[in-house]
């Protein structure tokens, strides 16, 4: 299904400044939408918008060209699952009766959980290599178990999009590249629309089909990978030094970070101009390197 | 370890018919214990035939009454046990049970394993009613004090405490969650905050009373300490509707109880209208609350150690844990309250005692078990 954000300004309070500032994007079903960005940029603000959970200002959040602040919680819930980056469960359920809370939007008011409810639920677990731990409790799992309990939950709801913030975040090299590996298949092969807040900028690069890279709650790219993630736009949106090659497994971009943060490479050309006007003098030479150490 | 392909969802509602029945025996034994226990010597079998005599088909196969039995010691026991001790025990049952099924809802809607039916203020108010009832009561009853005995007791009819105590503990909540109401949503944190705050206010207003309260300040100090003594079926009329209709009310919501108890955010994503949920659990948790406390008084530990217990051993299914808890706290009070008449006679000692005394050391000792098993 697609989805379209259109124009999108939030804020959380209205006292507070706008976290979004007017967003625009596509998501196509069958693509790996990937957000990157700096930390405060509004990516996982845009993702709670994306799902519903944040209801913008002004602008819209199109579902197949439904408009989704006209449809009902539980109706959007059979539509769009998330898995969040925060979440933590105090109580002990077992895996199986937190992956069957995805069930909770098809479930009648008062029904038990269906044999298609355990069987749905078994299958996402299954998915998600987790099956093995159905009976156990959740407030007994890695990290990374407990990350994908949570995918298990949201593909029990059956979604056509799937929202995922830092879905390789606390998770070792291994699972990350199965986890990547297996949201690029549900879109490949399952056609679900997939939009992932990213971090790391090679994974975004090498799995994501299209990749959105927002500064300061705006975007400030769009584009296929190797469009977004160049060197100029790197520089510009997090004030970082780098050299894009090429991955030598595929023809996906790499990034390679050279040096800092980039303001401070100026202040320390600066400095050096300082030290070197004044070679002469040793005391203001001295100040000046510890100019460049301070920045 | 899983076996095979039986998932474990299958297993506990197997496991879950054994605990109906095994709940089941355990209220029915609690209620013919608490029916039959007393100083008056009723025996067990007068005890039955008793209250079968009230049940429509159970009265016509009763058998006739054997020669030894005089039809005083008949009469006596029927007021003993019908207009003494049943409507006790049916006040204990709903105390119990809707104490302990909305601390288990409002432990999962707050994710706080230590929230308690009164954690959002509805104790504070409901004893600041009941004091000024009380003092109320008192001042009426000095005013015709040197008439005659009779019109005292008109002046402080049994229904002026629970009534002031119930309008008490509603106000108060009703405040409470106007003052944490911001932009037309209820953040849980601020709700919380707003309870302990007003509730220390309130509860000042309450000790400000005590102080001026002279010769009334024993009663006050008892229906403080929470008691069903002599509680009749005017109590149970306020009780019974909010109880009789909340509390199933909150079980046919555990599914939402369990998605809020995983998060808020999360339990939206899942299709939950968490806001008006949210309000949904806390009116209906309050009325609960406000109608038991209305005419038991503040007993404590129920509503926290209860569900906590039941937690321990059936999980956190809230379509489980809050029938479960309900039907554990109603058996719990009606033991407690019958040791509470019997451990000492002739006196009574406050329920509230009782259940924290015999309770809190079972509830340790589940903790110690509980953590040598995870």
């Amino acid at each position: 299904m697609e989805v379209e954000i259109q124009d999108v300004v939030f804020s959380y309070s209205a006292a507070g400044g706008d976290v979004l500032k007017g967003v625009s994007l596509q998501a196509r079903s069958g693509r790996f939408l990937g957000i990157v960005g700096p930390n405060g940029s509004g990516k996982s603000t845009l993702l709670k918008v994306a799902g519903g959970v944040a209801v913008p200002r002004s602008g819209h959040v199109l579902y197949g060209g439904t408009d989704i602040a006209r449809m009902r919680r539980r109706e959007l819930a059979r539509i769009v699952a998330a898995v969040g980056a925060s979440e933590s469960i105090v109580f002990p359920f077992t895996i199986e009766q937190v992956v069957l809370m995805g069930r909770a939007p098809y479930a009648g008011p008062l029904s038990g959980d269906s044999k298609q409810d355990l069987a749905t639920a078994r299958e996402c677990m299954e998915l998600t290599g987790v099956w093995h731990l159905a009976d156990r409790r959740v407030t007994q799992l890695s990290s990374g178990e407990f990350q994908r309990v949570l995918l298990a939950r949201a593909l029990a709801q059956r979604p056509k999009v799937l929202l995922l913030d830092e879905p390789t975040a606390h998770l070792d090299v291994n699972f990350q590249l199965e986890t990547m590996e297996l949201a690029v298949s549900l879109a490949h092969d399952r056609g679900l629309t997939i939009i992932a807040v990213l971090h790391d900028l090679n994974l975004a690069g090498k799995h994501c089909d299209e990749v959105v890279m927002l500064a300061d709650g705006r975007v400030a790219a769009a584009g296929a990978p190797e469009e977004v993630l160049t060197e100029d736009n790197l520089l510009e949106v997090y004030g970082v030094k780098t050299i894009i090659g090429k991955r030598p497994d595929a023809d996906r971009p790499a990034v390679f970070v050279v040096s800092g943060v980039a303001a401070a490479a100026t202040a320390a050309a600066a400095c050096e101009t300082v030290a070197a006007e004044t070679a002469d003098d040793g005391a203001r030479a001295h100040e000046g390197s510890w100019c460049r150490h301070d920045d | 370890m899983r076996q095979g392909s039986v998932s474990g969802a299958a297993r506990r509602q197997r496991d879950r018919r054994i605990l109906i029945i095994a709940l089941a025996v355990m209220c029915t034994a609690a209620v013919a214990w608490a029916l039959t226990a007393g100083t008056s010597g009723i025996g067990a079998g007068l005890v039955l035939r008793v209250v079968a005599s009230r049940v429509p088909v159970l009265s016509a196969l009763l058998p006739p009454l054997p020669q030894h039995v005089e039809a005083w010691e008949v009469e006596s026991a029927e007021v003993i046990v019908l207009d003494v001790r049943l409507p006790r025990v049916v006040l204990g049952l709903l105390v119990g049970a809707g104490l302990a099924a909305v601390g288990a809802a409002f432990q999962g809607l707050f994710r706080n394993p230590l929230a308690d039916p009164y954690i959002i203020g509805s104790s504070s108010g409901a004893a600041l009613g009941a004091t000024i009832g009380i003092l109320l009561a008192g001042a009426a009853g000095g005013a015709v004090a040197g008439t005659t005995a009779r019109s005292a007791s008109l002046a402080a009819p049994t229904w002026a405490v629970p009534v002031f105590a119930f309008a008490g503990s509603v106000v108060t909540m009703a405040f409470v969650y106007a003052l944490a109401t911001a932009d037309g949503k209820l953040p849980t944190d601020t709700f919380l905050l707003a309870g302990v705050v007003v509730g220390a206010f309130v509860w000042a207003a309450v000790s400000f009373l005590m102080v001026i309260a002279g010769d009334d300040l024993p009663r006050v100090v008892m229906w403080l300490m929470g008691s069903l003594s002599a509680k009749g079926w005017s109590h149970v009329r306020i009780t019974a509707p909010y109880v009789l209709l909340g509390v199933p009310a909150l079980a046919a919501m555990g599914r939402d109880l369990n998605l809020i108890a995983v998060g808020e955010e999360p339990a939206r994503f899942m299709g939950l209208e968490a806001e008006r949920f949210k309000r949904c659990i806390i009116v209906l948790g309050s009325l609960v609350t406000a109608a038991v406390v209305a005419s038991s008084g503040l007993i404590g530990f129920v509503g926290l150690a209860i569900p906590h217990i039941a937690r321990m051993i059936v999980g956190p299914d809230h379509r489980v844990l809050v029938p479960v808890s309900a039907v554990g706290g109603a058996a719990f009070m009606v033991v407690a309250d019958t040791l509470a008449r019997t451990l000492v006679p002739p006196r009574e000692i406050p329920v509230g005692i009782i259940t924290a005394m015999a309770g809190a050391p079972f509830f340790f000792y589940l903790l110690r078990a509980g953590r040598g098993r995870r």
